[in-house]
């Protein structure tokens, strides 16, 4: 496997398992409740975090899908441009050994 | 190039294909009222009515929003484990536990003091006056009734009665309608002690309908705008004071179900022709009507490019109730979107709601289909508003 799809693949794996950690996190601290029970003490760490895991959720929800699809077409193209490419030049050599 | 459109089209279809699809994937198991995925929220707010609102009490910084938010998510939860045991009556034992849990979480001091610090007294040592109270008493009288229909002689029966009867006399001794607070109206609320006698008629047989047909009449008259939306605010009298929005729409509709289906329907359609919108497959309830707009306040909630969070909340309860399937799946892929839902040990919870989100969430999320009590009938419905009578469109504010 090449080293950009290795990175590719693993920040995909790393993004939807960092939501999911997050996402555990905040449901077992019970963040939400934290937050409406600060009052006018709100831990801007905390809210930050909530604001990060929406934004992931979202990430990986709405725009993972369409990014997924993308590249898999893109690697579908290659390899059908080069499966093309190799007839080709298998067709060329057929040739040239005949002649 | 070819490749780039190539990636763009692909991109595209995926994004329109599979993140609704993704969000809504529970939207039929809900309409379904599959028991385990209910039981993952009503095992979460077991937890929260249990000890967590005690330990970790709402700040909001408001004394007065702590108080009504405490009340609202035991009352919310309430009506969630109900409809459930309404829903899976083997489970009737265990979920009227839970039931009367949140009724003594709703009756603390603390819960009351929203109603009672606002009128200078307190709404059930006053059965017998005149003041509205109505905030409190409907929402509480609701699930005093659910508690009702599913046990006859449970320990809150009594107090089911005289809260029934102190309702329905002050019903029926204004034209108009009830005050939540002092020189404050909301339709909406009313709703709610319409909705509590239906329950209340359900259990016991004793007849509401005067007043139910009454409520009827003078929200088609007074209340409802001329796209059908329910005004949000109105003087004592009617008259109004805000525009119709969709958190009051909805929320009436929900409340409604139990006493006058015919009304509650009407509103929930005259909502959702006015506010729901769909993109991608995910759908939302906007607050105030495109044409006229209107301020946001607490009950509003979030309201983010007009499209309202309790709106869209509260329309799940009547969507369900009422099958409309379409709409329901829209709202929950988004709902299920943004309030970031996590399990963990066989519960559920919404991690960006807190305990007030999970409470309603499980409420409307287990609204049960309407049953007419007997006797009750809606005098006229949203889409057949009588044409010769005033229209309640103009705001005075």
């Amino acid at each position: 496997m090449k080293t950009n799809r290795k990175l590719e693949l693993g920040a995909t794996l790393g993004l939807i398992t960092l939501y999911v950690g997050m996402a555990h996190v905040a449901g077992a601290e019970k963040m939400a409740h934290s937050l409406l029970a600060a009052g006018d003490h709100v831990n801007p760490l905390l809210f930050a975090y909530v604001v990060l895991l929406v934004a992931l959720r979202f990430l990986v929800v709405m725009v993972l899908p369409g990014v997924i699809a993308a590249r898999l077409g893109l690697l579908l193209w290659a390899w059908a441009g080069a499966r093309g490419a190799r007839g080709a030049r298998e067709e060329s050599d057929g040739h040239a050994i005949e002649r | 190039m070819k490749k780039l459109g190539l990636a763009l089209l692909l991109g595209a279809l995926a994004t329109v294909t599979v993140p609704h699809r993704v969000a809504g994937w529970e939207a039929e198991a809900w309409l379904e009222g599959d028991a385990p995925l209910q039981d993952r929220l009503a095992k979460s707010l077991r937890q929260t009515t249990g000890d967590d609102l005690v330990k970790h009490p709402f700040q909001t910084g408001s004394r007065h929003f702590d108080s009504e938010w405490l009340f609202g998510t035991y009352m919310m939860a309430g009506m969630g484990y109900g409809q459930m045991a309404l829903a899976h009556p083997e489970r009737s034992p265990e979920l009227t536990r839970d039931m009367d849990r949140c009724i003594a979480g709703m009756l603390k001091d603390e819960s009351r003091y929203y109603d009672t610090s606002t009128w200078g007294e307190d709404p059930l040592t006053t059965l017998a006056g005149a003041h509205g109270h109505v905030a409190f008493l409907g929402y509480l009288n609701l699930v005093l009734g659910l508690r009702r229909t599913l046990d006859a002689n449970n320990p809150y029966a009594e107090l089911n009665d005289r809260v029934s009867a102190a309702l329905e006399r002050r019903m029926l001794s204004t034209s108009g309608f009830l005050e939540t607070f002092p020189g404050q109206t909301f339709p909406v609320d009313n709703a709610s002690a319409i909705g509590s006698l239906g329950l209340h008629q359900r259990a016991t047989g004793r007849d509401h309908s005067r007043v139910t047909r009454a409520f009827a009449e003078r929200v088609n008259r007074l209340a409802r705008q001329d796209d059908g939306l329910l005004i949000q605010i109105t003087t004592a009298s009617g008259a109004p004071r805000d525009v119709g929005r969709g958190s009051g729409t909805f929320l009436a509709a929900y409340f409604l179900s139990f006493a006058d289906p015919e009304l509650a329907r009407a509103l929930f359609e005259s909502g959702k022709n006015a506010l729901y919108t769909e993109h991608l497959g995910f759908g939302a309830m906007r607050e105030h009507s495109p044409h006229r707009g209107g301020k946001n306040d607490i009950d509003s909630g979030p309201v983010v490019l007009g499209l309202g969070v309790s709106a869209s909340g509260f329309a799940l309860g009547p969507s369900r109730a009422f099958q409309d399937r379409a709409s329901f799946r829209g709202l929950y892929a988004l709902a299920h979107l943004f309030g970031v839902p996590v399990d963990s040990d066989g519960t559920r919870t919404y991690a960006t709601g807190g305990p007030i989100g999970d409470g309603i969430l499980f409420a409307m999320l287990t609204a049960a289909p309407p049953t007419a009590p007997r006797a009750t009938a809606a005098l006229v419905t949203a889409n057949n508003l009588p044409a010769d009578r005033p229209r309640a469109a103009e705001v005075h504010p």
